[in-house]
């Protein structure tokens, strides 16, 4: 207890030096920004920073470099909420209730909850990884494939909760995205699936441009459909630009349960925070007592993962920091960049560097402040940016999304790929299948075929193991019954009716 | 007004682009910026190889090098993008033994050669590791391999058919152990794996993976014990001799001219020679090892692994 106050001293006497000050702000400007635009994601930004940062002390560099991812997650829901168009995958599901509420005239409230909610995520993160950062990553180790594959397990026996319409449709469009989930390369094998001698679908379907294409995309080919001049994102008047009382009382619980859901899923070193945001919605929807509000515009479906997923971008860290493993390919630059500097991460790095440790720690607290400071007053911006004439407004979102999906790669094909599932999310639309099971698919599936590859590899093709491991036996029977209790009541209410 | 405005400025956008187009492309090369494609993603092993250089080249060459990064299909789609671009020297392409060797040998698609392109420089060079858990049993890599042979061991690597797994296949088969690849994506999952204990052993090239908490090296594929770990064995000296490493380098598209490429070769040269100490410290703390070579020199080390790896990748009966 003592080395941490004293650490704390040290990180934020690091931190609220002017210098550090105006690069953490610097880096949750340019997250904020980064988050707005659709397509450009935190990696392409960090990478293209990654040189500049090379002149930098270390420790304000990764400040920096920090500010941006933590940044862009904040930032990351606002085009989902106002245009429907996630930035990446993580902010799927905040479209779903997000933009809802927006055109019913609360897109204030809907940016006001994930922006203040994001703050509570991130700051109770921050304290989560200051206390119990070691101790964790210790425990995140014994997570090998067969616990990575019993988690994934339990969260597709969620799934279905994603879905508000008929159930049957919900499980034909999982299926569909398995299968898209598959296309590339088999990583046991080296053999090619689907590919049809395309190059670039060796490396599988993006996942980015596949959303901007569902959601965005789709969406505006579907207000196309009405008589132009007559288009407007609103539906109705606006109202208030900040969240009420009673939608305070709505989210509160959301954004805990959501933290400690994102904080948990974000320390495993082989990555979970894509999970995090999908399962806080499903488990909101899951205790609701009126589910049936979410998909129309439910603050709570907006609080919930949009606290997740900050919550998750804290504990990110801790993976990285305490051992050296990097989890997803932002940490991975960031690992880079400390490598540049002659730091190499690990349990020695609180030890042989406490300074650039505490000092990253105590930055991101006061980014969160930062963040929430530079984010309330544009919300008033943001939501007369709805008021746009739709006939101006629908150009720039296609012009957005064509130059977000070519700078993912620098290659033409992903805009292809995007403009694809932009015919196909319409599609989709005008026959009632919803595209987040088919995102969810799409992202959990290469991973669920990894692990389970990977554990039977490892107990010479026995399913024993998953449950002989008693992490992976408690996620597993979890899973089962939670498949269970959400499919009964489908059962009783045979023959197959469609809900809605 | 506007006009003359408007012809001034392309009288002066001619002015400047006239020495770039009428002074010869051999006698002042370099005239402009020359772009250097990466096949691999900003911020990996092969990036940190090249910011190494960048800005140290730079001063030498008195231009800027761009680093055009595009990633895709594990190297082939920016090898293929540099194999097609104008042999005049200011289109280079970065490469490693993963992007440039084993694609044709492994991938479909990966339609080029170590033909297709001339050798500039070797920049780093960067040892295979094997490593245990910091509390394996295994002390030496003799112990590892004599339990090998009774019990099946899993080890871990960054991915099937990469330069250490089929390095591993080879040293089991010499050695007459069988043990289980389990392929993970990428060397930090790997490393998870196995200080986490689910897996026995990793292989894979330098990154991080030593250190106290951490993971212990049993052995490297070197030629000689690495300065940096004294007491880790070489493959060679405890009687397998197996010599290999990984390399970052630079190529050009095949036909650009000799001078251009003694050009950027001293470049590299006098830019190392300038910078000697920190640019191996630097190199060290990303675990890479400074090591320029001739484009002779690079070519002969690159054409012996196109060999050793067709032959175990044969016997692995792995055709693509």
């Amino acid at each position: 207890m003592y080395e941490m106050s004293d650490g704390l001293l040290t990180g934020f006497s690091v931190a609220l030096s002017w210098g550090n000050l105006f690069y953490c702000f610097l880096g949750v400007l340019t997250g904020t920004l980064i988050g707005v635009l659709p397509g450009l994601g935190p990696s392409a930004t960090i990478s293209l920073l990654l040189p500049a940062t090379f002149y930098l002390p270390p420790t304000p560099a990764i400040i920096m470099l920090s500010g941006v991812y933590y940044g862009a997650m904040y930032g990351g829901s606002t085009t989902s909420i106002l245009v429907n168009i996630p930035g990446e995958a993580a902010s799927v599901v905040t479209c779903l209730d997000g933009y809802q509420m927006a055109r019913q005239g609360r897109a204030g409230p809907a940016l006001g909850i994930s922006a203040l909610g994001s703050f509570i995520a991130g700051t109770i993160g921050v304290l989560g990884l200051m206390i119990a950062a070691p101790f964790l990553a210790r425990f995140a180790l014994r997570f090998g494939s067969p616990e990575y594959f019993s988690l994934i397990f339990m969260a597709f026996s969620m799934v279905i909760y994603l879905a508000s319409g008929s159930v049957i449709k919900a499980v034909m469009i999982i299926v569909l995205g398995v299968f898209v989930g598959s296309i590339g390369v088999d990583f046991i094998t080296g053999d090619l699936r689907f590919t049809f001698g395309s190059l670039t679908l060796s490396d599988g379907v993006g996942l980015v441009p596949v959303v901007m294409g569902l959601f965005g995309i789709g969406e505006v080919l579907e207000n196309l459909e009405e008589e132009t001049g007559q288009i407007q994102i609103l539906r109705t008047k606006l109202k208030g630009l900040l969240p009420t009382i009673q939608d305070w009382k709505d989210s509160l619980g959301p954004i805990l349960r959501g933290t400690v859901l994102g904080f948990s899923l974000g320390i495993l070193p082989g990555g979970g925070a894509v999970m995090s945001s999908f399962a806080s919605y499903a488990l909101e929807k899951r205790i609701s007592k009126h589910p049936e509000q979410f998909g129309k515009g439910a603050i709570q479906g907006v609080a919930g993962p949009e606290s997740a997923n900050n919550a998750g971008s804290s504990s990110n860290f801790i993976p990285l920091l305490t051992l050296g493993l990097p989890c997803n390919p932002v940490m991975a630059l960031l690992l880079g960049s400390l490598l540049i500097h002659g730091i190499s991460p690990g349990p020695m790095l609180i030890k042989d560097h406490p300074e650039l440790f505490w000092g990253v720690i105590s930055s991101m607290y006061i980014g969160n402040v930062m963040l929430v400071l530079l984010n309330l007053p544009l919300i008033g911006l943001w939501v007369r940016l709805l008021s746009v004439p739709y006939s101006v407004l629908f150009p720039l979102i296609l012009l957005f999304c064509l130059i977000g999906a070519y700078s993912l790669n620098n290659n033409v094909w992903d805009i292809i790929v995007m403009v694809f599932f932009g015919i196909f999310g319409y599609l989709m639309r005008k026959f009632n299948y919803e595209a987040a099971p088919f995102v969810f698919a799409l992202v959990l599936s290469p991973m669920f075929e990894e692990s389970l590859r990977q554990s039977l590899l490892m107990s010479e093709g026995s399913f024993a193991i998953f449950f002989t491991r008693p992490i992976s036996c408690v996620l597993m029977v979890t899973g089962i019954v939670l498949f269970s209790v959400a499919a009964l009541p489908w059962f009783k209410r045979k023959p197959f009716r469609e809900s809605q | 007004m506007k006009k003359e405005g408007i012809v001034l400025a392309f009288g002066i956008v001619i002015l400047s682009a006239m020495p770039a187009t009428m002074v010869s492309a051999q006698g002042s090369y370099p005239t402009r910026a020359v772009e250097v494609v990466s096949p691999n993603a900003a911020g990996g092993g092969l990036d940190f190889a090249l910011q190494l250089f960048k800005p140290r080249v730079e001063k030498v060459l008195g231009k800027p090098l761009i680093i055009n990064y595009k990633p895709g299909a594990g190297g082939i789609q920016g090898t293929l993008s540099a194999k097609d671009a104008k042999p005049d020297g200011y289109t280079l392409m970065a490469a490693t033994v993963s992007t440039l060797i084993l694609p044709p040998l492994t991938k479909k698609g990966a339609t080029y050669s170590l033909d297709d392109f001339t050798p500039v420089c070797n920049l780093t060079s960067i040892p295979l590791l094997f490593c245990v858990k910091e509390d394996s049993p295994y002390k030496t890599m003799e112990d590892f391999i004599r339990a090998a042979k009774t019990k099946k061991m899993k080890y871990a690597t960054p991915g099937t058919y990469y330069n250490v797994h089929i390095l591993m296949e080879a040293l089991s088969r010499m050695a007459g152990f069988q043990a289980i690849h389990v392929p993970q994506k990428g060397t930090a999952a790997g490393m998870a794996a196995v200080m986490g204990g689910h897996l026995d052993m990793l292989v894979a090239a330098s990154s991080g993976q030593a250190g106290p908490g951490k993971l212990r090296i049993l052995a490297t594929a070197e030629a000689s014990r690495l300065d940096d770990y004294p007491n880790v064995s070489t493959l060679k000296e405890i009687g397998y001799p197996l010599v290999i490493s990984a390399s970052d380098s630079l190529w050009a598209p095949r036909g650009v001219p000799k001078e251009i490429i003694t050009v950027l070769f001293d470049a590299h040269r006098k830019a190392y020679a300038q910078n000697k100490e920190e640019m191996d410290r630097i190199g060290k703390t990303g675990e890479q090892m400074v090591s320029i070579l001739t484009g002779d020199e690079l070519i002969k080390v690159y054409r012996a692994q196109y060999d050793f790896f067709k032959k175990i990748l044969d016997e692995m009966g792995s055709a693509k």
